[in-house]
C-alpha cells in the first residue's frame, strides 16, 4: 500500500486518536509516525487537544453536580450537629455497658471501597503459577518494588542519533531487533466476590506501553510475533487469585499491528502500561468479546545508562 | 499568586469568602468553586489525562476543602491549600492504583513537586482551557454542535451524522477543520508549521 503523506497523517490523527481509524490506515499512520518527528508531535498535540475538549464539554455539568454535592453536604452536616449532642450521651452509655459485659471481639472495619479487578506492575519475572511457567523460562526475579529501575545501553560506539538510523533502517527492511528486555509482569487480581473470567489475547486484547524520554523511539513490527499477551486463552480467576502476564519485552499493540519501544539514549524514561482485555462474570465467548476494559498501571521510571 | 476578585459576579476575596463558607454560607462556597474549580479541574487533568478520573479527583478536591471551612479550619491562602488538597487526592489515587507493595510507585515528580510548581502548573492549564474556549466561541454554531455531540456524549461520526441527518463524510470534514483550528489556536507547533508549509 503507498505511504501515506503528513498532510494526509495530519488529517487522520483526530480519527486515529478517537479510535475511529480504519486499521489498515492506523497501520500506515503509524509507520509514518515512526519515522516523521513533527507528525509524531502532531499527535500529541491532538491527543492533548481530545483530552482538552472532553473537558471542556463535561466542565459546565461537573461544576454542576459539584453544588448539588455541597448543597447535599451541607444538610447533612446540619443534622449531623443536631444529632450529635444526643449520638454523644448514648455513646457514653453504650461504652459504658460494653466495658461492664467486657466484650471482647473484634469488630471488622467496614470494607473500603476498591475495584473488583487490582492491577499491578512487577519489576522481574517468576514466581508464577503452573499455567504460565511454559511461557517464561524463568529469569530469577530481580527486584521488587520501586518506581525506579535501572537499564543498560549498548551503543557499540555509535552515537544515539547513528543507533537511531540503524533501527530505523532495519525496521525499514524488516528485520527489527528485539527491543529492550524489561521482564515485567502484569498482575491481575480479583478483588471481588465473584468468579471472572480473562479473555488473554482475544479479540480486544491490546497492550499499550508509552515510553517517553530523551530518545524513545516506537517502531511498527516487532521481532516476536506472538507475545504473551497475544496467545489467547481463558483465565479463570477466583475471588483472590490473580492472573500473572509476563511482559519481557517492550512490545506492545494488537493482533496484526505490534509496535517495538527502544531506548536510543541514555537519561530518564517514564513507562505507562494501558491493558485492555475482555472481562466478565461468564466464560462465554459473546461476553468476553463484548465486555473488554482497560487496566491502566502507576508510571515506572526507567533510568538508562550507557554501557 | 494573583488575588482573585471578581468573578462569576463576585468582588470578593478569597479570605472574604471563605469566613462566610465558615459561618455555614454555601453559597459563598460556590463562588470559591466558580473561581478554581478550572484551574485546579486543569492541574489534575494534566496529570492523569484521563477527564472522567480528573473530574472525580476534582469534585472530592472541593468537597473535602468545604468540609474542612465546615469544621472550622482557616486556610492561611486559600488557593495553595486547595492545591494542596489536589495534589494529595491525586497521590492517593495514584497509590490506590499502585494496590501491591511491589508495584511501582508514583515518579518523584508526580509524588511531590514544590507548591509553587503546583500553583503554577494549575493557572497555566487554567489559561490553556481559557484559550480553548475562546477559540471554540470562533467557531461557526454547527461545529460547535458537532463537537459537542462527540466530545460531551461520546458519540462517533456515524452517530453523529444520523443524529444530524449530514454525510459522515462533511461531519467528518467540518470536524477535522475545527480540530486544526484549535491546534492553532492551542500553538500546536506542528500544526502551525503544517499551515505555513501548505
Amino acid at each position: 500500500m503507498r505511504p501515506l503523506s503528513c498532510e494526509e497523517v495530519d488529517e487522520l490523527l483526530p480519527w486515529c486518536v478517537a479510535g475511529e481509524c480504519e486499521p489498515d490506515q492506523r497501520g500506515l499512520v503509524e509507520q509514518h509516525l515512526a519515522h516523521c518527528p513533527r507528525c509524531r508531535q502532531g499527535y500529541g498535540e491532538a491527543e492533548r487537544l481530545s483530552t482538552l475538549l472532553d473537558w471542556h464539554h463535561r466542565e459546565s455539568a461537573g461544576l454542576e453536580r459539584l453544588r448539588v454535592r455541597l448543597r447535599e453536604e451541607s444538610r447533612r452536616g446540619a443534622t449531623r450537629r443536631a444529632v450529635l449532642p444526643f449520638v454523644r450521651r448514648i455513646a457514653s452509655v453504650a461504652a459504658l455497658l460494653f466495658v461492664a459485659v467486657g466484650l471482647t471481639s473484634w469488630i471488622t472495619p467496614p470494607p473500603e471501597e476498591r475495584p473488583e479487578i487490582a492491577v499491578g506492575l512487577l519489576s522481574g519475572v517468576g514466581d508464577f503459577p503452573a499455567e504460565v511457567v511454559d511461557q517464561v523460562k524463568g529469569r530469577p526475579l530481580v527486584a521488587r518494588g520501586g518506581g525506579t529501575r535501572t537499564e543498560f545501553l549498548e551503543l557499540a560506539g555509535r552515537s544515539p542519533a547513528e543507533h537511531r538510523g540503524k533501527l530505523l533502517a532495519a525496521a525499514e527492511a524488516g528485520r527489527l531487533p528485539a527491543p529492550p528486555r524489561v521482564d515485567l509482569t502484569l498482575e491481575l487480581r480479583n478483588r471481588g466476590e465473584q468468579t471472572l473470567y480473562l479473555d488473554v489475547g482475544g479479540a480486544g486484547t491490546e497492550l499499550r506501553l508509552d515510553l517517553s524520554g530523551p530518545g524513545a523511539l516506537a517502531l511498527p513490527g516487532a521481532s516476536e510475533n506472538d507475545p504473551p499477551f497475544l496467545s489467547r486463552r481463558v483465565v479463570r480467576l477466583a475471588p483472590g487469585e490473580r492472573y500473572l502476564l509476563p511482559v519481557r519485552y517492550l512490545i506492545d499493540g494488537t493482533r496484526g499491528h505490534l509496535r517495538s519501544l527502544y531506548w536510543t539514549e541514555p537519561g530518564r524514561y517514564v513507562l505507562n502500561v494501558d491493558y485492555r482485555v475482555g472481562v466478565s462474570p461468564s466464560p462465554s465467548e459473546r461476553q468476553l468479546t463484548r465486555s473488554t476494559r482497560t487496566f491502566t498501571v502507576p508510571p515506572m521510571t526507567i533510568q538508562v545508562r550507557r554501557q | 499568586m494573583q488575588a482573585h476578585m471578581s468573578s462569576g459576579g463576585a468582588s470578593e476575596t478569597d479570605a472574604e469568602l471563605v469566613r462566610r463558607t465558615i459561618r455555614g454560607e454555601v453559597r459563598a462556597f460556590d463562588v470559591l468553586a466558580d473561581r478554581y474549580y478550572r484551574a485546579v479541574g486543569g492541574y489534575l487533568l494534566r496529570r492523569v489525562q484521563r477527564p472522567d478520573v480528573a473530574e472525580d479527583l476534582t469534585q472530592e478536591t472541593f468537597l473535602e476543602a468545604f468540609r474542612s471551612l465546615r469544621a472550622g479550619r482557616l486556610p492561611e491562602i486559600f488557593a495553595g491549600w486547595l492545591y494542596g488538597i489536589a495534589h494529595n487526592r491525586l497521590g492517593k489515587w495514584l497509590r490506590r492504583k499502585a494496590v501491591l507493595s511491589f508495584s511501582a510507585a508514583p515518579p518523584e515528580e508526580i509524588a511531590a513537586p514544590a507548591e509553587p510548581a503546583v500553583i503554577e502548573e494549575a493557572e497555566a492549564q487554567r489559561h490553556l482551557l481559557g484559550r480553548l474556549e475562546a477559540g471554540l466561541a470562533e467557531l461557526p454554531t454547527e461545529t460547535r454542535q458537532l463537537l459537542a455531540l462527540k466530545h460531551r456524549e461520546g458519540k462517533t461520526c456515524e452517530q453523529i451524522a444520523a443524529t444530524v441527518g449530514r454525510p459522515v463524510g462533511t461531519v467528518k470534514s467540518l470536524l477535522s477543520r475545527a480540530y486544526r483550528a484549535l491546534r492553532e489556536r492551542l500553538g500546536g507547533a506542528a500544526t502551525a508549521e503544517k499551515g505555513r508549509g501548505s
